[in-house]
């Protein structure tokens, strides 16, 4: 099947190549269909995308938005140098600032320390206005008003009374985010305006509009820079690489495609840009450019070694196909495996790369060789880089320390793996931005000096309509904020009650004394129509009361704290409004700094079992692919390490994991494992078709692979710390520990993975002697448990066959199917005959074999040497089922003589082989029975269907992942061990067919051996039925 | 000759893809005669001689040429000394087709103890009695390969005579053969060319071959003219057919051929068997043979092989030397004539092989026409170098 697969991709590159011009045309269309989705793409600039729908937090916090007045808004901090905030020019600079806020686009209200309803009794009046008039107002009774006033002081007025605050409230008609930009641009431009009418001012601005407004401007900054670095980066890597012009505008082109396509889709789909989706094109380039670079080296190595630039496409293709596909489905998987993720946004990210690796996989076998079969290229003789003569070393290294290198680097590992636990689940949306975006830093001097960020709501309820202004109600407000406030961790509550006791002192003449709630509900409830009545247009207490009056919001103004702090402090609140409130105030604590505060947490458990399902998907696609489960096994290793050490070295570097870093494992494994799938393919390749030992085989795979691991590594590595140079958090830092990831992966894939193997292939190599001494029905246990184990894995359908016989037959049709397609091919033997004395000689000969579906194949055998035996042929046509036809051609005589195929046990040229082992050999000459695995070996006895057959019984061992004979037990017609086949060295050609370079038998009864050794395995030559005709064997030479 | 030796030179530009390949065997051979000779100008005793048998061939793609010559010098026969090309020929193959020019030696037939069937090649008998050396023939040979089976057509352009012993050799008639008086009944004499066709097929366990030759016996009569004898090639048209049934560990063989044109017509006959036991003695495989052989011409006709049966063992060591054993005894079922024969062989080393050869002669009757060989019972030990 892998044959008809390969001889598929074959016809289908000469297709690509013969039709250039339309497949160019088609991928292009394709590409274009694709990104012209892009024009549906919008930047998101609402902090909520984060959260999912049915997120409790969102969802409580969604409530009370729509109770009281969103918050959305500005807060202009202005800040005079002189320290002096109530002087004369800082208060004309306010009330420019207060009298513009409200003429900024989608502005409903405006707070300021001018504009603050002063509640003054004149009389038995309540006379409430404005705090400050103008600039020529009392200023210093201001001051004394401003600073005892719990609203004002710490929100609106620093403590000290050394800046002011004016807060704009906004509300937007849309989720358009041309409003917010539209917006934040006039509120930048009016604090420009007044820096600059009032010299020796500052203004700075913050506000959840300016923290939506950064989401936007980062994630279109990190497109508009990042991108562009990220290309400089790859096509430096690409020209250092391939040089080839040609080849380096092709990749440039793929990618950009590629990175387009995702682009697109995420258009269609109707994704948001936000900052992690902002860094899908980034990710899509830096993964997309390792396919064409695989596809452009080997067909460059292709033209360097003779082929035509069209034949060197096509060799490339075939030879690339599977892997390219494999190493784009496996880090599809990755990134799709950001689909557990709790966050929407990296949904998005997950989803948008995984297309845009899909689309560098199509533009790589499609748009790609179509492209180069264009592109006029000259491959540049390869020089001996540093690199490969610096792997090659290494690989001598890795070799003569493995111990050292094991337990060293193992117990590195391991020890960089303890440090996971020094990380710390922490989201603060404030740090998401680094200390270079004006946001970051007005935020953080907001925080310090003025109103923190850090909020948490409560919606208070009263149970009744009106039920505010219920004493009781009101005092059990009162004592949650006494409770509050007595609490280390806050710095400020702003509750209703606080509008109650001022409206309730200003009744009592503004005597001190009634600064608390008012006695009877009566009273509460007109004091609260009075004050509503007086306060001027555009300042109502809807940010504070609901609109039947049956509830209050209660804003609690915390110091900053970890996630963690944050998560307690809010349960701690709600336990005491449990314990202390009726049943109908049991509100609970939201803001988005308490949904950050909790999606880290709840997004680790998600990225953790998308992670867990992307490594077992991950490692069965290996699996299958190595055709390995042992190697399938150890290749968890290298893949699963570098995760592990990359969060235990981002503990040592401080630990701090926000929500992004979580999924940096998921995505990880589907690059790092693209490296080990390499190494591994190689590996086995050495190991199966080469022949090589472990050690050899690491050496190869140093030399051919290595180059190219360090190199895709190299491009990875230089991606990712693009990416950290985002001024987004969340990117910066996947960047980074995705960039520490890599590292870690390249390490261990030459470091550890080599070690390990060599270590294993001794255990293995061990363990199968020991297997041998194991008493029969423990080994058969054993066995059966490793086949179960395999079957489910593996779901090997030989394995389903009910009795032994069926298994046995199975196991033979399989081996059977696994050759099939071969055609023909011809090899040359060379037999060294051995008897006891040691003495040898030798025997050549050529074979030709001719397959013949559903029919027995034709072999044809011509005699070398020795040189009497010279130019004598022996002709065979298997029969399925019956005696084989064969001829001996004679040449002294000429003759062509019929023999009887009775011979097939007997020697071949004096040897200890006989006909039938080195002939074909057709399943329906015996019958089978399964006896039990071994080793990775399933072994069966087979019995000779002709009664001559020298042959009772041929135990024959055969390797369950390419079911090759390995090794014949024959017995003789007493039913005792004649001899023994060995099967050495198996190569495999036409990337499916396994023939052996190397054949022993010895005889038990005599004692003497032949070593048979094949070369010059030729597939394919064209033979046909006429080549194996008696005029052919006359004529054969 | 020349010419075709020029057309093979031509052939054989050497190409890009072709092979040039040589080989050959160069052998000694020392024959001791176990009885005094019949005839007084036969030597006695031991007879050496040496054979050199030097192979060159080329191959290309679809064509090959072949060129092998053979001298053999020998002690005491001057007839026996002499020189001859086996093969010297171009061979082509297409898919449908093969065509081969040159002098060439082609084989029929299934049969161990007689060849009735194998015709093309003039028997060199100087070499051995039991007929299976043969002089080159040049041809024209046209091979068609069917479905149905392959068709050969031959045309056989110079004719080649049988090989007489010489006045000092054993293992002669009683009468010297005069070669050059030999009558060649054909207009052109030995120019004539000969025809033949032969069809071939595998049909299962079945081997058939059907040929019809016309031209110029192999086999040739004898006229008395003064002492000598004067050996005559007459015109025929010869019918054969061999067949062989493979079934199991049995061969079964049977030949026979119709002659017009050498006296009155006649057919004649060889079948029987071959058996063989499989790893009897360890590796070795032991065949048994039994062919019957008839000729219509009878006792008084000029075959041996009139009504006999030939019974024989084969053995095959299977071991690295290739130790090989063939003892047979052909028994007249009307006299009490008896023909044993016995042949061994084993490799020496990877290059050299001995053989040796014994051929004895039993109550051979006067009127057999085995008498005059009836002294003549000889142990031949060889050996030859392969190159």
């Amino acid at each position: 099947m892998v044959q008809q697969l390969e001889d598929a991709i074959v016809r289908y590159a000469r297709a690509v190549i013969k039709y250039r011009w339309l497949v160019m045309a088609l991928s292009l269309a394709v590409a274009g269909a694709m990104a012209s989705g892009a024009k549906h793409l919008g930047f998101s600039t609402n902090y909520r995308v984060f959260f999912a729908e049915g997120n409790p937090q969102l969802e409580a916090f969604e409530r009370m938005q729509d109770i009281y007045t969103k918050s959305d808004n500005i807060l202009f901090v202005l800040v005079p140098e002189d320290g002096a905030a109530l002087d004369k020019d800082t208060v004309k600079a306010a009330a420019q600032l207060t009298e513009a806020g409200w003429k900024l686009p989608y502005a409903t209200r405006v707070d300021s320390i001018n504009n603050f309803q002063h509640t003054r009794a004149e009389g038995d009046d309540l006379t409430v206005g404005d705090l400050i008039e103008d600039e020529n107002s009392d200023l210093v009774y201001a001051k004394k008003k401003a600073l005892a006033e719990p609203f004002l002081n710490g929100q609106l007025i620093g403590d000290k009374a050394d800046m002011v605050g004016i807060n704009v409230t906004l509300t937007f008609s849309s989720n358009d985010p041309k409003e917010v930009a539209k917006t934040v641009k006039q509120a930048r431009a009016l604090a420009r305006q007044v820096e600059a009418d009032n010299p020796g001012h500052r203004v700075r601005m913050t506000g959840l509009t300016m923290l939506n407004n950064a989401f936007m401007e980062n994630s279109q900054g990190d497109m508009l820079t990042l991108v562009p670095v990220m290309y400089a980066v790859i096509f430096l890597f690409a020209v250092i690489t391939l040089r080839s012009v040609a080849a380096t505008f092709a990749t440039l082109f793929v990618i950009l495609l590629s990175a387009a396509t995702g682009l697109g889709f995420a258009g269609w789909a109707g994704f948001p840009i936000t900052p992690p989706s902002a860094m899908a094109p980034t990710l899509i380039m830096t993964l997309a450019v390792a396919d064409s670079i695989h596809i452009l080296l080997t067909l460059l190595g292709e033209m360097r070694r003779g082929r035509s630039k069209n034949d060197a496409i096509v060799e490339s293709m075939r030879l690339n196909f599977g892997p390219v596909f494999l190493t784009s489905l496996t880090t599809a998987i990755g990134f799709l495996s950001m689909n557990f993720s709790e966050a929407p946004p990296f949904w998005h990210l997950g989803n948008i790369t995984a297309v845009g690796v899909a689309g560098a996989w199509f533009y790589s076998i499609t748009f790609l060789p179509a492209l180069m079969s264009m592109l006029p290229m000259r491959a540049k003789k390869a020089k001996d880089s540093q690199v490969a003569m610096g792997l090659s070393s290494l690989a001598e290294f890795v070799i003569a320390r493995q111990k050292q290198l094991l337990t060293g680097v193992g117990v590195t590992a391991i020890a960089l793996s303890l440090f996971i636990v020094r990380n710390e689940f922490d989201d603060r949306w404030v740090e998401y931005f680094d200390e270079t975006v004006a946001f970051r830093t007005d935020s953080d001097f907001t925080a310090k000096h003025l109103a923190g960020p850090y909020q948490m709501q409560f919606n208070l309820k009263s149970g009744e309509p009106g039920g505010i202004s219920n004493p009781s109600y009101l005092k059990n407000v009162a004592s949650f904020k006494n409770w509050l406030e007595a609490q280390p961790q806050t710095r400020h509550v702003n509750s209703f009650t606080d509008v109650m006791r001022k409206v309730n002192r200003s009744m009592h003449g503004d005597d001190e004394a009634y600064y608390n709630i008012p006695e009877s509900r009566e009273l509460a409830a007109q004091y609260l129509l009075l004050y509503e009545m007086s306060l001027p247009y555009g300042f109502d207490l809807n940010n504070q009361i609901n609109i039947d009056k049956s509830a209050t919001r209660l804003v609690l103004t915390v110091n900053d704290m970890s996630a963690k702090e944050i998560r307690l402090f809010a349960a701690k609140t709600e336990e005491w409004l449990r314990a202390n409130t009726p049943k109908e105030m049991h509100a609970t604590a939201s803001s988005a700094m308490v949904m950050f505060a909790h999606i880290a947490k709840r997004n680790l458990a998600g990225a953790l079992v998308g992670a867990f399902l992307a490594l077992i998907l991950i490692s069965i696609i290996l699996m299958f692919t190595l055709r390995s489960f042992r190697i399938g096994m150890v290749s968890l290793v290298p893949n699963l390490i570098p995760a592990l050490a990359a969060f235990g070295v981002w503990g040592l570097l401080g630990g701090r994991v926000t929500m992004a870093l979580a999924l940096v494992t998921g995505m990880t494994i589907g690059i790092v494992v693209d490296d080990t799938v390499h190494f591994l393919a190689k590996y086995l390749r050495a190991r199966r078709e080469m022949g090589l030992s472990p050690e050899d085989a690491i050496r190869y795979v140093f030399e051919t692979v290595g180059p190219a691991l360090v190199g895709t590594s190299t491009v990875l590595i230089a991606g990712f710390m693009v990416l950290a140079q985002s001024h987004f958090d969340m990117n910066a830092s996947m960047g980074k520990l995705t960039a520490i990831t890599i590292v870690i992966a390249l390490t261990a894939d030459l470091l550890l993975l080599p070690p390990l193997l060599l270590v294993f292939e001794r255990i293995w190599a061990k363990k199968e002697k020991e297997e041998k001494a194991m008493t029969k029905g423990y080994k058969a246990l054993v066995d059966s448990m490793a086949a179960g184990a395999l079957l489910l894995i593996a779901g090997a359908s030989p394995l389903l066959a009910g009795t032994a016989e069926e298994k046995g037959l199975a196991i033979a049709v399989e081996a059977d199917k696994r050759d099939l397609g071969y055609a023909d091919f011809t090899a040359d033997s060379l037999m060294i005959l051995k008897n006891k004395r040691g003495q040898t000689s030798t025997r050549h000969t050529r074979v030709r074999t001719l397959e013949v579906i559903n029919g027995g194949d034709k072999t044809l055998v011509l005699f070398d040497k020795p040189r009497d035996v010279k130019d004598t042929k022996f002709l065979t046509h298997s029969k399925m089922s019956g005696n084989d036809d064969q001829w001996l051609f004679l040449p002294a005589l000429k003759r062509v003589k019929r023999i009887s195929a009775n011979n097939k046990s007997g020697p071949f040229m004096g040897s200890e082989f006989s006909y039938e082992d080195i002939g074909s050999q057709e399943v329906e000459e015996y019958t089978y029975k399964w006896i039990r695995n071994e080793n990775g070996n399933f072994v069966i006895e087979r019995y000779p269907v002709d009664k001559k057959s020298g042959y009772t019984k041929l135990l024959t061992w055969i390797d369950q992942e390419h079911y090759r004979i390995q090794k014949v037990e024959f017995y003789d017609r007493k039913g005792e061990l004649l001899k023994t086949l060995t099967y050495h060295d198996y190569q495999q050609y036409l990337g499916k067919h396994w023939r052996p370079d190397l054949m022993k038998v010895v005889n038990r009864q005599t004692g003497k051996a032949t070593d048979l050794t094949w070369s010059n395995y030729k597939f394919k030559q064209g033979l046909t039925a006429r080549d194996f005709d008696r005029n052919a064997l006359k004529r054969a030479r | 000759m020349k010419k075709i030796l020029a057309a093979l030179v031509l052939f054989a530009s050497p190409s890009a893809s072709g092979e040039w390949r040589t080989g050959g065997q160069a052998g000694l051979e020392l024959r001791g005669f176990t009885q005094a000779a019949a005839f007084p100008e036969q030597h006695q005793g031991f007879d050496a001689s040496g054979v050199l048998e030097p192979e060159l061939s080329y191959g290309a793609d679809r064509w090959s040429v072949t060129f092998r010559p053979y001298l053999r010098v020998d002690q005491h026969d001057s007839e026996r000394t002499h020189f001859d090309v086996r093969e010297a020929y171009w061979e082509t193959a297409r898919d449908q087709w093969e065509i081969r020019v040159g002098i060439r030696k082609v084989y029929w037939g299934v049969a161990e103890s007689n060849h009735l069937v194998d015709f093309i090649n003039q028997i060199d008998a100087v070499e051995n009695i039991d007929g299976e050396d043969r002089l080159g023939q040049p041809m024209v040979n046209l091979a068609l390969v069917q479905n149905y089976g392959t068709l050969d057509l031959f045309a056989l352009p110079g004719f080649r005579e049988r090989t007489f012993a010489g006045e000092a050799g054993r293992l002669r008639a009683g009468l010297s053969v005069s070669e050059d008086d030999r009558i060649i009944e054909a207009q052109n004499g030995r120019a004539h060319t000969d025809w033949a066709a032969r069809y071939t097929h595998s049909l299962g366990d079945w081997d058939i071959g059907l040929s019809h030759f016309y031209g110029l016996t192999r086999d040739p009569s004898f006229i008395l003219r003064g002492a000598a004898m004067v050996p005559v090639y007459e015109l025929i048209h010869q019918s054969s057919l061999d067949l062989q049934w493979t079934v199991g560990s049995f061969l079964w063989k049977f030949e026979a051929i119709d002659r017009v044109g050498q006296g009155d017509r006649f057919k004649a006959l060889v079948f029987g068997y071959e058996y063989t036991f499989n790893g009897l003695i360890g590796p070795a495989d032991l065949g048994v043979l039994t062919e019957f052989q008839w000729d219509e011409r009878g006792k008084t006709g000029p075959s041996p092989a009139d009504n006999d049966l030939f019974f024989g063992a084969r053995l095959a060591a299977n071991d690295e030397a290739s130790t090989e054993l063939l003892a047979g005894m052909v028994q007249d079922l009307d006299t009490t004539t008896r023909f044993f024969n016995i042949e061994a062989s084993r490799r020496i080393g990877e290059s050299f092989k001995v053989t040796l050869e014994g051929r004895f002669f039993s109550a051979v009757r006067p009127t057999d026409p085995l008498f005059p060989l009836a002294q003549d019972d000889y142990i031949e030990i060889g050996i030859t170098r392969y190159f």
